[in-house]
Formats: C-alpha cells, sequence, structure tokens
C-alpha cells in the first residue's frame, strides 16, 4: 500500500469518531496536536500505537510536496538562467547592432559628403563659367523689362557680344579628386603645411580603382572580417 | 549492529580524510578571507579606482568645425573627413589571411599586397615600399585620404596598416573669396582671415565620453557611462555673395593684368545697408595652398592697403562744402594753375581759365576749383567730416589686419598739405573707406558700417542675425541728393563718360593719385568710385588699381566699374528706369562742351 493510499484510508475513521465530543477539551492556547491525536487514540483503545502511527504519517505531505518543490525550484533556476542567458544575448547583439548602425551611419555620411563635395565643385563660379564657355554661352547685352502692370517697357535690350565671354582669370579649384592625388603623392613627412605646387596627378591615378574596384557595394559591404562575422566600430575625425 | 575492527579501521580512515579535507577547506577559506580584508579592508578604494581605470575609457568627442557660408547659404569653407594612413613598420611583413572565396586561411606575400595598395594610393611601388618597411613603430605612409581610399587600403588587410581619423578643411571655390575666408595651418590651427577672427564661433566646444569596456574591447552595457556631448562649431553666414565675389575678381583681375599694375582690388557694397557684397583682388589665395600665393594677397588688399586717393577725395570735401552752405551752381573762375597762401596749385593739364558751376569743377575733377570751393569751410570742419566718414579709423568688419590709413589733424598739417587734403594727397585710406564714403553720400548722408557677417547659425539650425547697423547721419538728405547729381555729371560729361550704364542712371568720381614710395612719389593709383541706380541708390562700387604701368591718361577704371553695375543690376532684378540724367551744367554759360 502506497503513503497516499494509507492516508485517504486512515482519513475517514479518524473525522468520524473525532466529531462531536472532543472540542470543548481544547483550550485556545492548547498546540491543536493534542486534541487532534488523542480523540483517534480514544477511539481505537490502544493509546501509544495509536498515536504514534499519525505522527508518522505527518512527514509523508511535506515529502511529496517537497519533490514539487524541488522541480519548481529547478525550474525557476533554469528559467532565471535562460531569462539571463538571452537578456546577456539581446544586449550583446544589440551592443554589435549598434556598432554596426554607427558604421552605417557613418560611410552614408561620408558618402554624402563625398556627393557634397562634388555638387560644391561643379557649383563653384569658375567651374559654371567654364562649362558655359564649354557651351558657347557669352555675357549677356543690355537689357529691358516689361513691368507687367502698366504693360510699359524700359531700357532698350540689345544683342549678346559673341566675344564677351566670362572668366578666365580666376583659377578652378582643384577637384577633390585631384587634389586626393596630389596628396597622395607628397611625401606625408616632407611638407607638413601644405603640397607642392603643381603636384601632378601620378601616372596611376584611382581612377580604375573607383569603377572597377572589387566588391563595390553599398549598405552591408562584404567586408573581410578576418574570418569573424561582426565588423569593428570605426570612427570618424568628428567624435561619431 | 555489531562493530567489527575492520569497521572502525575504515572509520577512521575516512573519518581523517574527513577531517584533512575539512582542514584544507578552511585554510582556504581563511586565505580568501585574508585576501578579501586586505582587498576590502586595507585599500578599498584604492583598488576599486585602479580596477575602474582599467575598465574606464575616456574619449574627447570632436566639436564639428563650423561653415563658412555665402549669403544664399552655399558653402565657402567646410570641414570634411579624412584619414590619415600610418604604420607600424616592425609588423609589416608576409602574412596570412581569410580567403573568403576558399573559405580558410592563406599565406600572402607582402610585396604582392604592397603592389595593390600602390595602386589604390597612387604611390609607386618602390616608393610606398621604402615608406612601409623599416623598423619605426609610427610611420605616416600618406595623409588626409578619402574614407574611400581609406577603406579600399585597409581592405588588402596589410598588417600594421592603420587608419587614424582626421578632420579636413574643404574650399569649394577654391580662390573665390579666399583672402576673405582665411586658412588653417596643416595642423588645423586658424592662420589666416575668417578662419582666424571667427575661431571663437566656428570651433565649438569639445565634449567627452567616459564608458567601461570589458577585456574584448565592447562596451559593458549598463556600466558607468557618461556623457558630455560636444557642441558643435556655428556656422558664419557671410554677406559675400560667391557669384559676385567670383565676378568682382575676374574684373579686377582683368583690368590689373591689362595696365600690369601691382594689384588692384574692388569693394561692392549695398548702399543702404552697408553690407559688403564682394571684396575682391586681383590675385586672391587659395585657401587650400596659401603658399602658392604673394603674402601680400592673404588678406584682402581694400582693407589692409591704403594709397592717396587722389581726386577720389574731393567727394568729401565737396560734400561738406555743400552741407555748409556752398550751392552746386555757385560760379568760380577756374584757372589752370593758381597761387593760395603762396603755394602754387596746378590742375594735371593745361587748360583755358573758365567760368565754371561747382558742379562743373567736380565734373572735370579741377584742383584749382577744387581748392576754393573747399576752403569756404574751416579746416577744423573739414577734418571732421573727414574723420567721422572713417578715414584715418579702422573698419571692423571681422577681419584680422584693417589699414586704418594715415590722417594728421588739421594742426600738424603743413602749408601744402592744407589745400593737398581737399584733393585727395596728404592723406591715406584704403578701397573699403572710399566705398564706405560713397555709401553714407549715396543713403542720404546716413553712414551704415560695413559688415562682412551676416548671421551666426547653431548646430541647431537657429540663426543669431547680426543686427544692422542703426547708421549715422553725417550730411544732410539735401546735400546727399545734390552730391548724387554731382557723380552724375561725371559719368554724363565729366572724367567717367565710360561709367555709364544704359538705362539706368549712374553716378561716380575718379581718381588718381601719386603714389608714394622710397625717395617721394614715384607711381600713381588709379580708382573709381560709382553708385546705381541714383533714383534709388542700390550698388556702390569701389575700384583701385595700384601702380599701373603706362600713360596716367589712358588709365580708366570706370569701365569696370560700370560692367560690375551692369553685373549686379541685373542679377539682382533692378529693372531699368530709362530717365534723364539729372546733372547740373557745368559752365553757367553755354556752350557747355569746351575743350579740356
Amino acid at each position: 500500500m502506497t503513503v497516499t493510499q494509507q492516508r485517504f484510508a486512515m482519513q475517514p475513521a479518524q473525522t468520524r469518531e473525532s466529531a462531536a465530543p472532543q472540542i470543548g477539551q481544547a483550550a485556545p492556547w492548547q498546540p491543536s496536536i493534542r486534541p487532534a491525536a488523542r480523540p483517534a487514540g480514544g477511539a481505537v483503545g490502544d493509546v501509544g500505537t495509536r498515536r504514534r502511527t499519525p505522527l508518522a504519517l505527518v512527514p509523508t505531505p511535506i515529502r511529496k510536496s517537497g519533490r514539487g518543490f524541488a522541480a519548481l525550484c529547478i525550474a525557476v533556476l533554469v528559467a532565471a538562467l535562460m531569462a539571463v542567458l538571452i537578456t546577456n544575448i539581446t544586449v550583446s547583439n544589440r551592443q554589435y547592432e549598434l556598432v554596426s548602425l554607427k558604421n552605417e551611419q557613418l560611410d552614408l555620411s561620408q558618402s554624402n559628403e563625398v556627393l557634397r563635395q562634388q555638387v560644391e565643385h561643379l557649383e563653384a563660379p569658375q567651374n559654371l563659367s567654364a562649362e558655359a564657355r564649354r557651351l558657347g554661352m557669352v555675357n549677356p547685352g543690355d537689357i529691358a523689362s516689361i513691368d507687367l502692370a502698366t504693360g510699359a517697357v524700359t531700357g532698350t535690350a540689345t544683342a549678346a557680344d559673341a566675344e564677351d565671354q566670362p572668366g578666365g582669370h580666376v583659377a578652378s579649384p582643384v577637384s577633390p579628386e585631384e587634389k586626393q592625388a596630389a596628396a597622395q603623392a607628397a611625401d606625408p613627412e616632407a611638407a607638413d603645411t601644405a603640397q607642392p605646387e603643381g603636384a601632378a596627378a601620378p601616372a596611376a591615378t584611382p581612377e580604375g580603382g573607383t569603377e572597377g574596384g572589387p566588391e563595390e557595394t553599398t549598405g552591408v559591404p562584404e567586408q573581410d572580417l578576418n574570418g569573424g562575422t561582426i565588423p569593428a566600430p570605426q570612427f570618424s575625425a568628428r567624435g561619431n | 549492529m555489531a562493530r567489527t575492527p575492520g569497521d572502525g579501521a575504515a572509520l577512521d580512515a575516512s573519518g581523517r580524510r574527513l577531517r584533512f579535507g575539512v582542514l584544507i577547506a578552511l585554510a582556504l577559506l581563511a586565505v580568501l578571507g585574508l585576501r578579501l580584508v586586505v582587498i576590502q579592508g586595507v585599500d578599498a578604494s584604492g583598488h576599486a579606482t585602479v580596477a575602474m581605470q582599467e575598465r574606464l575609457r575616456s574619449v574627447t568627442i570632436t566639436p564639428e568645425r563650423g561653415s563658412i557660408l555665402d549669403s544664399q547659404g552655399r558653402v565657402l569653407a567646410a570641414s570634411v573627413d579624412r584619414y590619415d594612413l600610418v604604420a607600424d613598420q616592425r609588423l609589416v611583413k608576409d602574412y596570412r589571411a581569410w580567403n573568403n572565396e576558399t573559405g580558410e586561411m592563406e599565406d600572402v606575400s607582402l610585396d604582392e599586397s604592397l603592389r595593390e595598395l600602390s595602386t589604390v594610393l597612387g604611390i609607386d611601388a618602390g616608393e610606398l615600399k621604402d615608406r612601409m618597411v623599416g623598423e619605426r613603430p609610427y610611420k605616416v605612409i600618406v595623409k588626409r585620404v578619402t574614407p574611400e581610399v581609406k577603406a579600399k587600403a585597409l581592405e588588402i588587410g596589410i598588417p600594421g596598416l592603420l587608419a587614424e581619423p582626421v578632420s579636413e578643411r574643404s574650399y569649394p571655390n577654391g580662390s573665390v573669396a579666399g583672402s576673405i575666408l582665411g586658412f588653417l595651418g596643416g595642423d588645423g590651427t586658424p592662420l589666416e582671415g575668417l578662419e582666424l577672427s571667427q575661431d571663437e564661433h566656428l570651433s565649438g566646444t569639445a565634449g567627452e565620453r567616459s564608458y567601461e569596456i570589458a577585456a574584448d574591447g565592447v562596451r559593458i552595457p549598463n556600466a558607468e557611462f557618461s556623457e558630455t556631448p560636444a557642441v558643435d562649431g556655428q556656422d558664419v553666414r557671410l554677406t559675400i555673395d560667391q557669384d559676385v565675389q567670383w565676378f568682382a575678381q575676374e574684373a579686377i583681375a582683368e583690368k590689373t593684368e591689362s595696365y600690369d599694375a601691382l594689384w588692384g582690388n574692388m569693394t561692392v557694397m549695398n548702399a543702404k545697408t552697408g553690407e559688403i557684397l564682394a571684396m575682391a583682388d586681383s590675385t586672391t589665395v587659395d585657401p587650400a595652398d596659401p603658399t602658392a600665393t604673394d603674402t601680400l594677397f592673404w588678406r584682402p588688399t581694400s582693407l589692409t592697403q591704403s594709397y592717396e586717393p587722389g581726386s577720389t577725395g574731393k567727394i568729401s570735401s565737396f560734400a561738406t562744402a555743400l552741407e555748409h552752405g556752398v550751392s552746386p551752381t555757385d560760379t568760380w573762375t577756374v584757372p589752370n594753375k593758381q597761387e593760395f597762401d603762396g603755394q602754387i596749385i596746378s590742375d594735371s593739364a593745361p587748360h583755358d581759365t573758365y567760368d565754371m558751376t561747382t558742379a562743373g569743377i567736380f565734373t572735370r575733377s579741377y584742383n584749382t576749383g577744387t581748392v576754393q570751393v573747399a576752403q569756404t569751410v574751416d579746416d577744423q570742419v573739414r577734418y571732421e567730416d573727414m574723420k567721422r566718414l572713417g578715414i584715418g579709423e579702422h573698419l571692423d568688419i571681422g577681419l584680422p589686419g584693417s589699414n586704418k590709413g594715415i590722417l594728421v589733424e588739421p594742426s600738424q598739417w603743413d602749408g601744402r598739405q592744407r589745400f593737398t587734403t581737399m584733393f585727395g594727397q596728404g592723406y591715406t585710406q584704403t578701397t573699403l573707406h572710399l566705398a564706405q564714403i560713397l555709401q553714407t553720400v549715396a543713403n542720404g548722408g546716413v553712414q551704415k558700417d560695413p559688415q562682412l557677417i551676416d548671421a551666426y547659425i547653431d548646430a541647431d539650425d537657429s540663426e543669431n542675425v547680426v543686427p544692422e547697423a542703426e547708421g549715422t547721419r553725417i550730411y544732410s538728405e539735401e546735400t546727399s541728393q545734390q552730391m548724387l547729381k554731382l557723380l552724375e555729371g561725371v559719368v554724363q560729361q565729366g572724367t567717367a563718360q565710360t561709367g555709364k550704364v544704359p538705362g539706368y542712371r549712374v553716378g561716380g568720381k575718379t581718381g588718381t593719385g601719386e603714389a608714394a614710395g622710397v625717395g617721394g612719389y614715384n607711381g600713381y593709383t588709379t580708382s573709381f568710385a560709382g553708385v546705381a541706380p541714383l533714383d534709388d541708390p542700390q550698388f556702390v562700387v569701389a575700384i583701385s588699381v595700384h601702380r599701373p604701368q603706362g600713360n596716367w591718361k589712358n588709365w580708366e577704371v570706370e569701365d569696370t566699374a560700370a560692367e560690375m553695375l551692369t553685373y549686379l543690376l541685373t542679377k539682382y532684378n533692378v529693372p531699368p528706369q530709362d530717365q534723364e540724367p539729372q546733372h547740373y551744367d557745368v559752365f553757367p554759360d553755354e556752350p557747355q562742351k569746351r575743350p579740356w
């Protein structure tokens, strides 16, 4: 007979016999064990053995719930460990994500900067006028204007002079690419403050490199990660 | 259960083992306890600090240097990211690298990688090898490469090759406005121009970031962290328009070249506000390469070079005389040569003695007549007007190196200087002074301080506009109106007839001053100050060309001013007025056309 069966077998007998008459004997300050034990003993007659049997059985429910408790503890522990693990993984993944997003931001802002520099270079007045000359444009003649409110025409427009081309005296700015080439040609430790005059573009400009460069992709480029999967953080000069 | 001797022995043995184990455990515990006491009790805070220092990293956050913008917000100077490539030569050798395709490590020869790097950097392979190979732990291979080149160079994977981020200044317009912008030294120290004078605004405030890192270099999340963010520098927006500046530089360079002069300059000003639209020199420094240009042109010569103005100085003499009772139509007898207080004053070219109006004398720029007109006013009054116009005073437009010119008090004038100051000799001023004087006359007699900086723009795009100067009244409205007609006469029938602009009324005054050199006057400065349109003056242009070659009779710079004014009127959509000229007669009697 298992412990559980015993307990269920015993209980009806106890409650039936101890029902009404014994209640008055238990004073409020007395431990509750005694009134519970006495009626059980009185009913059967053999006080000694009768008392011991239920005492022996008391631990059984504890032992039983102890197993459940242990399982619960282990479950909680495992859950906590899992939670810590997951948190850690998530946090460090976020860290790496942060690094890669920052790198991406830097890449984007730097490629933006390159584009902006190109626009600024093309917008420089010298380059605009050079382009205008190339297209055969000339300075305008005298202008006239029409007042839309009154319809009055003021001024006398004249034809432009075909020879009167703009510009030519102010040197064109050095383009970012030329500047790069000149800077690279210079020995960095020879002249620190300025590049030598008229540093000619070296024979092998990075022209070929800019277009036919291997694996030129944007977004997440296939970088050399030395066998790893996580890119190292990059920095710009401006503390990004 | 009965005890046997064998059982007792086993029990003793296991008991001893137990006791032995307990002793060892206790000993270890004692060691740990002692260590704990040492760490926690003896120097707890010291250890904590050391540990913190091990983990804590502080990084200075460099603020971004502000840009310099033109009046339309176009970039004149900005900072860009660059990298210095540096090698630890001790590590540069053959190496093993991961091959992404085969998925395994393989040997790479250094020579092969260097050849690849040489193509990327555009440096000769031999030269590159010299720079890369050696024993030095720190050797700069190449400075200031773009992020793109840096990425390609590092992709090759040569060990010991590192990139250090640096900031570089970019001047996309080259030498346009170069002398105004100034430049930075190789180490980023501002050396000239606005870069120097506005450094306080441009540079911003550095921040600092402290955080703890783990042994693998990744930041420890939730650990101590503090960050003082950097405050980026302010952008400085100028009153300069880069297109106007370029046009002015083109025009003055052409003029200076055609007369083979030492230098020439032009200042373009808004007549109503004193805002400087352009300050051009015949030669201008390219801030990207300052050493290629003579140091004279590192700053605007309109600001730094003073000279005796010659006849453009008559503008203030006549305005003061008109202010004090002389009428433009008063009649004077003007000979070619005349003696005043023992000083012979003569005109530059011989002419008959004429009866002329005040305006006529100004139109033909006769010195003898000018002295007659100007000496109707007390010397002290004339001096004070000149002083108030700014001659002999520094003009603060936010640029270093302004030249105040020389104007001494009347008490120190010698017998001849008293008269020469009436027609622009015996004192010096800059082209900016000249522009400011004409601006005062053109703006109803109210002088506005010349202004170069329009606004400071914070990193969050909020603008701090520099308030417009209130202005100082120097001449009356009436004097101003009369002066504009006098100036128109010069362009219509006087010394500046090539200064006309079809469709608009233009006024101006020419001048050819003798330039002092070693051993006396030995050259000239020819100048012109013009204003248009006269019905509602908008633009003032002042030009001077220093030490032109050839005959003075052939020099004229008013055509350059007319070209500039035409450009300005068209660019800023000022419609032609087609009004008749309103200048005064040169002679009280007909004919008006007489030989010079």
